[in-house]
């Protein structure tokens, strides 16, 4: 099967089973259904693993290719992991909150498979430093992109903390019913992973514009 | 990254140097192999240390790698 129809099924089978297993309500499945769902969904994310991989050998053979370095690796696999901790912290960030605004029950079960997905990156980040032991991890180039990106995430953060500031200057009280512990922890968290995003997502298109133009 | 106002004759000194690979220039000045594909289309400008580095893996002066645009 050629690679980018490997991808037209296994990209949207990989969102539906991070779908199935984080955001779909508890629904019970028994331990074997729940097994088997579990068993599926790493089957699907490491065949897509595995074709990504594929194409950055294919991309690492010969001069006249152009490769994937491990500076714009690490900005991809940096964006999909902040993307799906955004996507999934805005589907159930709203289970957080109590009625009275503080902490639900259901926080630390959300906070544990947050959790889960961040371990997950860091046993990917790890496989990868393995691969990439005996090659050059970054240059200045890599650190100049970074710089930039990260220029990029500090004006995306500094605007968002701007617009909280005037909407808490700004707006009547009666209007601030919301603004109570849990929302607001949640708000900001939002904030921080949004400019992380943000910096992942300057950090891979600066690289991948940077191959195109070649 | 945009085009700099700096021109270089990697790609020439790497076939006039056995026809050497990105990769191995890559290795000897120790940066990665998208650092000399974006050197060489001329998206960017080395820092003085590393076109010290890159002149002296060819074993010639700085001003034989690097000319400044006119």
């Amino acid at each position: 099967m050629s690679r980018p129809v490997r991808y037209a099924i296994l990209v949207p089978l990989s969102i539906l089973a991070f779908y199935a297993l984080f955001v779909l309500p508890g629904i019970d499945l028994g331990w074997l259904g729940g097994l088997a769902m579990l068993a599926g969904a790493w089957v699907v994310w490491y065949l897509l693993w595995a074709t990504m991989q594929e194409s950055v050998a294919a991309a690492r053979t010969g001069d006249a290719a152009v490769p994937i370095s491990p500076g714009e690796q690490r900005a991809w696999i940096g964006l999909a992991f902040t993307a799906a901790i955004l996507v999934y912290f805005a589907l159930r960030g709203s289970q957080m909150v109590a009625a009275d605004g503080t902490m639900a029950p259901e926080a630390s079960a959300i906070g544990r498979h947050i959790g889960m997905l961040v371990v997950g990156w860091l046993v990917v980040m790890r496989v990868l430093r393995r691969r990439w032991q005996d090659t050059v991890e970054e240059d200045e180039r890599d650190r100049l992109i970074q710089a930039r990106a990260c220029s990029w995430a500090r004006i995306g953060l500094s605007v968002f903390v701007l617009c909280i500031a005037a909407l808490f200057a700004f707006s009547p009280l009666d209007r601030l019913q919301w603004a109570r512990p849990m929302p607001l922890s949640n708000l900001l968290m939002t904030g921080l992973i949004a400019s992380s995003l943000l910096e992942y997502a300057v950090t891979g298109l600066a690289y991948w514009r940077d191959r195109r133009s070649v | 990254m945009t085009g700099t106002p700096i021109d270089n004759l990697i790609r020439k000194l790497r076939f006039e140097h056995g026809e050497m690979t990105q990769q191995a220039l890559a290795d000897a000045c120790g940066i990665t192999r998208q650092t000399v594909i974006a050197l060489e289309a001329g998206k960017y400008a080395p820092s003085l240390e590393l076109a010290f580095r890159i002149a002296r893996a060819f074993g010639v002066g700085v001003e034989d790698v690097f000319r400044w645009k006119r």
